[in-house]
């Protein structure tokens, strides 16, 4: 079974044709150059399968495209008027400097790193976003932004311009490190942490980061907790190095509830510069994650649990709910058991259910019922408000595994320098050379 | 699990008509989805008769039926 | 719709009849084992049959068939009709109409053109709403929104309903129903081909039960009288249970899709258990869960015949030996 797609070459990156092929419950993107001759990279393997992995949405443009078609995908970015998915959050790297020099980064971060934009500058960028898109979820990446000692007031900055939720990408070495760090994001309105944490044991992180940091990351959850700023870990899955811990992350996760409220895994990709393909052994996909999840929980989630998502395209996540119950256990939130299909009682929408419970939780915020009051319909209500884990897995798409289909459905979009919104991918991408297409050659100033 | 959350009104004066005792409060189980919940409902203390009133049905009740089938 | 066919038979001589959901409601609902089933039985009957031409009125069958029965010829009523002329009987109203393509006709020209083609031969006056053809507008029921989201589908209902100051004529007996139930005068294009009533326009919409009902009844009646079939139809136990209800019972059995044949198999249980609930003020309550719904009842009772003052359900099953 073969599905006819376009991809780019990995060597020259001009724009050739692909197909994915399927062999016995794998599927590899296999293209051909004239020039360079044929690659195949593994993308999917195991069940769910690769074609059932669908949900047909219907495209939605860009609010404002900024770019016309002229070359043709990937090389008008901009977005261009024949991207098929708005802006659902816009990454916007306020520094290039960081205090890690990880192998696994595919963010620029090194010594002669250009200079931080300015707050005008960043303003700008904002704008640009809401002409863009609106005003989309905020995600404030680098490098490592927390390098900005203005970072705060960058927060502050996107919250008072309007943007509903704004969150930060980091390491979390400075928010562990500094008293103070995260109560004044906390006052400066960030809603959320996009936290780098590989895993449980500090091997993982010497492997990825080259230094031991698990005492790091558990002082920044903690000072996080102590703000109140929600955190979603982040753990790059790398085969043979944390593979084996997707588990004890969750249960991890589970444990700090509710200051943890996600894990995000992100299946390593490969940018920069490579003198030879990646082999599929050093490859990990969605599947296996979701299978992996439900071998290491002792089967308290499920591989069915997962479901694709609703905005980005399909083959580029998966993603299930849950409560974190009083003892720990995970309870799915989620309804392909039974009949939901029937009609359903008609006093209230879920949406409208959903609010219910947040109001009903507010209300009775400070005087919480005591253990042993309400009951367990109460209970579980106030804890799905409460103690909700969201766990998801995106794979990012390099130069041997891009799919230009799912690329013109990316609602995950870099804010360039001068303004272009770039889906992240292409944003990105380098040829096997470590040739950009983007970063670096649209670094401003901001275009109008 | 404790004190029943529905109003006096809806649940007084019922009486089991098969064996004609008052109803009481007990633990009840409510299963949905795989979860199970215990619950202190009315019932007839001998042939476990439960009586879900409306409003537990149109509230709580739904609340969770909706949040285990959440999309 | 028995007008309707006698109508055919008399001008076209040999047509049968096939009483069957084309699965629209199944495929707007995603299930599609079960418009795969449905196919196949379609697909088999109509082989049986001897491959006869389609006939269908209402757009969504025509568009749902012609997916399902590959080879067929679906050919819309209102096409068929416009060659025929309108039928001895046909009315028509002295006030203007406005007329109302539902969305399965949307991107179906022909049976736009034939029904309006209709209406300029029967001499209906009309007009064209801003939204119309291949842009008409949902009535609220395309998709099972009213079913998914009853207050977005009662709000686009609405919105649509009161998007013209004349009474609407339509070709879809949901988006017809659903305009009155949303209080607006509205006729399908039946009412004036086969008249009945004067005030067809203002006709309530029969809700869910009575729907269900109709057709059984349909069904009964022109196997009894059409066709000389007997006994075909032996009613369910819980249908012979007497039943009345309140205006406030009814009117929350429509809102929460609770149907009579629900409330009946729960009053049966009542009458060969004996288990239900007395309350000190003459209240009677039950409880049944014939699948997976568990259905609540409270009724009075008048010797053998009940009357409902109000009905609830949930899908959380009690645990134990509840009925």
């Amino acid at each position: 079974m073969n599905r006819a797609t376009e991809s780019v070459c990995p060597v020259c990156l001009s724009r050739i044709p692909a197909r994915h092929e399927t062999v016995g419950g794998d599927t590899f993107l296999v293209k051909v150059c004239p020039d360079h001759g044929a690659f195949r990279a593994v993308v999917w393997r195991g069940d769910p399968g690769f074609r059932e992995w669908s949900r047909p949405k219907i495209p939605s443009r860009p609010g404002t495209p900024f770019t016309k078609v002229e070359q043709g995908c990937p090389f008008d970015c901009g977005l261009c008027e024949a991207h098929r998915q708005h802006s659902c959050t816009a990454v916007m790297e306020v520094t290039w400097r960081c205090d890690l020099g990880c192998p696994v980064c595919f963010a620029s971060s090194g010594v002669d790193a250009p200079p931080d934009p300015s707050p005008e500058e960043f303003g700008m960028l904002l704008d640009r976003v809401v002409e863009a898109s609106g005003y989309c979820n905020i995600q404030l990446s680098g490098g490592e932004p927390t390098m900005r000692d203005d970072l705060p007031g960058l927060v502050r900055q996107a919250k008072s311009r309007g943007f509903g939720f704004v969150q930060l990408n980091t390491n979390g070495i400075r928010i562990g490190r500094e008293g103070g760090y995260a109560s004044a994001l906390a006052d400066a309105g960030l809603d959320s942490v996009f936290l780098q944490f590989d895993g449980t044991r500090d091997g993982i992180y010497k492997a990825l980061r080259g230094r031991p940091l698990l005492e790091r990351k558990l002082a920044a959850i903690r000072a996080l907790a102590e703000a109140g700023i929600g955190i979603v870990l982040v753990p790059t899955v790398v085969p043979g190095i944390n593979d084996d811990d997707l588990g004890a992350i969750i249960r991890f996760a589970a444990e700090n509830s509710p200051a943890v409220r996600g894990v995000h895994f992100q299946p390593v990709s490969y940018f920069g510069r490579y003198p030879e393909p990646p082999a599929d052994a050093q490859r990990i996909t969605l599947p296996e994650i979701m299978n992996l999840l439900e071998e290491q929980s002792g089967g308290v989630m499920r591989a069915s649990h997962f479901q694709p998502p609703g905005c980005e395209h399909s083959h580029c996540s998966c993603h299930a709910n849950y409560v974190v119950i009083e003892d720990g256990g995970l309870t799915r939130l989620a309804g392909n058991g039974g009949c939901g299909c029937k009609p359903r009682p008609a006093s209230e929408g879920a949406d409208r259910a959903k609010a219910f419970v947040k109001r009903q939780w507010a209300a009775s915020g400070p005087d919480l019922p005591m253990a042993g009051s309400g009951d367990d319909l109460d209970r579980f209500i106030n804890r799905a408000s409460s103690h909700m884990l969201a766990v998801s897995a995106m794979a990012f798409q390099d130069c041997w595994t891009l799919d230009l289909e799912r690329l013109k459905g990316c609602c995950i979009h870099s804010v360039a320098p001068d303004g272009r919104l770039i889906p992240f991918c292409a944003y990105n991408l380098t040829s096997q050379r470590g040739e950009t297409v983007y970063r670096g050659k649209c670094d401003g100033p901001v275009r109008a | 699990m404790s004190v029943i959350k529905v109003p006096e009104a809806d649940v007084s004066g019922w009486k089991c008509a098969a064996c004609g005792e008052e109803l009481v409060s007990m633990p009840v189980e409510l299963e949905y989805l795989e979860s199970l919940f215990t619950v202190e409902l009315p019932a007839c203390p001998a042939c476990r008769f439960v009586l879900i009133p409306e409003e537990l049905a149109l509230g709580k009740m739904h609340q969770v039926e909706q949040l285990l089938e959440d999309k | 719709m028995e007008a309707a066919y006698a109508d055919l038979r008399a001008r076209l001589g040999d047509v049968g009849l096939m009483l069957q959901c084309c699965g629209a409601p199944a495929h707007w609902a995603g299930r599609r084992e079960k418009i795969g089933e449905l196919a196949g039985t379609l697909n088999q009957r109509w082989r049986e049959l001897g491959e006869p031409r389609i006939i269908a009125a209402c757009p969504s069958c025509v568009s749902m068939l012609r997916q399902e029965l590959a080879g067929a010829e679906i050919v819309s009523h209102w096409t068929v009709l416009r060659e025929l002329g309108p039928p001895e009987g046909a009315v028509t109203p002295q006030e203007v109409l406005a007329v109302n393509d539902p969305c399965a006709a949307r991107d179906d020209r022909m049976v736009q053109e034939d029904f309006r083609a209709m209406l300029k031969m029967m001499g209906v006056s009309f007009v064209e709403p801003e939204l119309s053809g291949d842009l008409t507008q949902c009535c609220g029921y395309g998709g099972l929104l009213n079913e998914a989201n009853p207050e977005l589908g009662k709000r686009v209902s609405e919105l649509r309903a009161g998007a013209v100051n004349e009474d609407w004529v339509t070709y879809c007996v949901m988006c017809r129903d659903l305009f009155a139930k949303s209080g607006k005068r509205a006729l399908h294009l039946y009412d004036l081909l086969y008249p009945r009533s004067d005030e067809a326009a203002s006709r309530p919409a029969p809700g869910y039960s009575a729907r269900r009902e109709n057709r059984v009844r349909l069904r009964e009646g022109l196997l009894r009288e059409l066709w000389r079939e007997s006994g075909e139809h032996v009613a369910e136990p819980h249908e012979t249970v007497a039943v009345t209800f309140s205006d406030k019972a009814l009117e929350a059995m429509e809102t929460r899709r609770i149907l009579k044949s629900d409330v009946q198999k729960v009053l049966m249980q009542v009458r060969e258990t004996g288990r239900y609930l007395v309350n000190d003020d003459g209240r009677r309550l039950a409880s049944f869960r014939p699948a997976v719904v568990t259905y609540w009842v409270e009724f009075e009772q008048d010797g053998e015949a009940f009357v409902v003052q109000n009905a609830w359900s949930h899908r959380m099953c009690i645990k134990g030996g509840q009925p």
